[in-house]
């Protein structure tokens, strides 16, 4: 036992009005506050209808991805895009794209809603699982039963998302129209209002049945636009980093991860599925473990 | 340098909204195919193909290039009992988009 572990202080333990004043409740906050205008966008523009007087934005006018996907168009074709996306998808994406480039993927963590939707089935399950017994003993027959395979699948199937990005990219390219648009959980999503079944439907389905079982599974393994802003976020100067001597190597951190990263065998976090959601940090019990840090690398080592 | 997690999220929040504010105010933002950026309603034109947007419908497309809907359904494979009220862009699939609907109206418009 070294003096440096006798020497690490334990975060102090905040009660009532306190222990909500947390960068983890402010983060809620804000994806609540952005689902929630998406949702109010939805619903004027189904009341309202496509042949209404009232001009109305289409919720996929704010999805960045679509962004992704009519730049080519837009660039080879003198400023037209391709259906269901608008100059206003552009925006979000360079929003999306410079927000990563200075601050990692923080636009998934902090802003999409789906990622929201998913953290919200995650927690609910954990919520049902610490309350249920038998809940809680089937949740873990099934994770250790196929846990040697999953985390072979895991490994690789993060991989799957590089795969969509360039499909859908140069699909849309190519083609002239969104081939991904069909299999996108988020358009069959905010398109539910049209019944119709189509494979992003299903998609859908198993991405919030899959957050039952593992935080985030759409964007662990398949968004397009993580997989873009992850990349880019490889650039930018913000990391999280470990503190080995403040460390107990606890796992909490590793726990929290929804994107089901080992926190606690890094020294420093710079992954690219890394959401920069803060969750380890916020849950970390020890002063200094786990902070948020700006600085090239070099020089901070 | 250290960032506490609470200037980190508001950092986030700026920056973001602050790309998108900074474009509107340059006034390059526009949230339907209905208004150009300036808020002005765009209506097709027979001398522009490139004003035909996925809200149009193929009425409104028929009339302003003097093509029968009938052509435009058989051209593409599309059901001939297709509603003329439907908008381009739900029409799309494997053997139709806007894309080829431009370029056929163009080589219809440039044939003797």
């Amino acid at each position: 036992m070294s003096v440096q572990t006798l020497q690490v202080q334990i975060k102090p333990r905040l009660k009532g009005l306190k222990a909500l004043l947390t960068h983890q409740t402010f983060r809620r906050l804000v994806q609540l506050a952005i689902a929630a205008f998406i949702t109010y966008i939805t619903v004027v523009h189904v009341m309202d209808g496509e042949s209404s007087a009232n001009i109305t934005a289409s919720p996929e006018a704010f999805c960045p991805f679509g962004g992704l996907e009519t730049l080519y168009n837009y660039i080879n074709a003198g400023g037209t895009y391709i259906s269901h996306t608008h100059l206003s998808n552009l925006v979000v994406a360079a929003a999306v794209l410079i927000t990563a480039l200075l601050l990692r993927s923080a636009f998934c963590g902090w802003i999409c809603p789906l990622g929201f939707i998913q953290d919200l089935i995650h927690n609910f399950s954990n919520w049902v699982q610490k309350k249920f017994v038998p809940v809680r003993k089937f949740f873990r027959t099934i994770s250790q039963g196929g846990q040697p395979i999953w985390i072979f699948l895991d490994k690789y199937l993060r991989f799957v998302k590089y795969g969509v990005l360039v499909w859908s990219v140069t699909g849309a390219a190519i083609y002239g129209v969104m081939v991904f648009r069909d299999f996108d959980p988020w358009s069959a999503l905010i398109n539910i209002s049209e019944w119709i079944i189509t494979p992003g439907l299903i998609v859908l389905g198993l991405t919030l049945i899959g957050s039952l079982f593992v935080g985030r599974p759409w964007c662990r393994y398949a968004c397009p636009l993580g997989a873009a802003s992850g990349l880019l976020g490889k650039l930018s100067p913000v990391y999280l980093k470990r503190n080995a001597d403040a460390c107990t190597s606890c796992k909490i951190c590793t726990r929290a991860c929804p994107m089901g990263l080992q926190v606690h065998t890094a020294t420093t976090i710079t992954i690219v599925d890394c959401v920069s959601c803060l969750e380890c940090v916020g849950e970390c019990p020890r002063e200094g473990a786990m902070e948020v840090k700006v600085g090239f690398q070099l020089m901070a080592k | 340098m250290k960032i506490n997690p609470f200037v980190y999220g508001t950092v986030v929040l700026v920056m973001f909204l602050g790309v998108i504010f900074g474009f509107q105010q340059a006034g390059v933002w526009s949230i339907s195919g209905k208004v150009d950026t300036t808020g002005k309603a765009i209506q097709p034109s027979a001398a522009d193909v490139n004003t035909i947007k996925g809200w149009m419908t193929l009425e409104q497309v028929s009339a302003t290039f003097g093509v029968p809907v009938a052509d435009m359904l058989s051209a593409f494979k599309l059901p001939a009992d297709m509603p003329p009220s439907t908008a381009m862009k739900d029409l799309e699939s494997e053997t139709f988009d806007i894309t080829l609907l431009r370029a056929w109206l163009l080589e219809r418009q440039t044939k003797p």
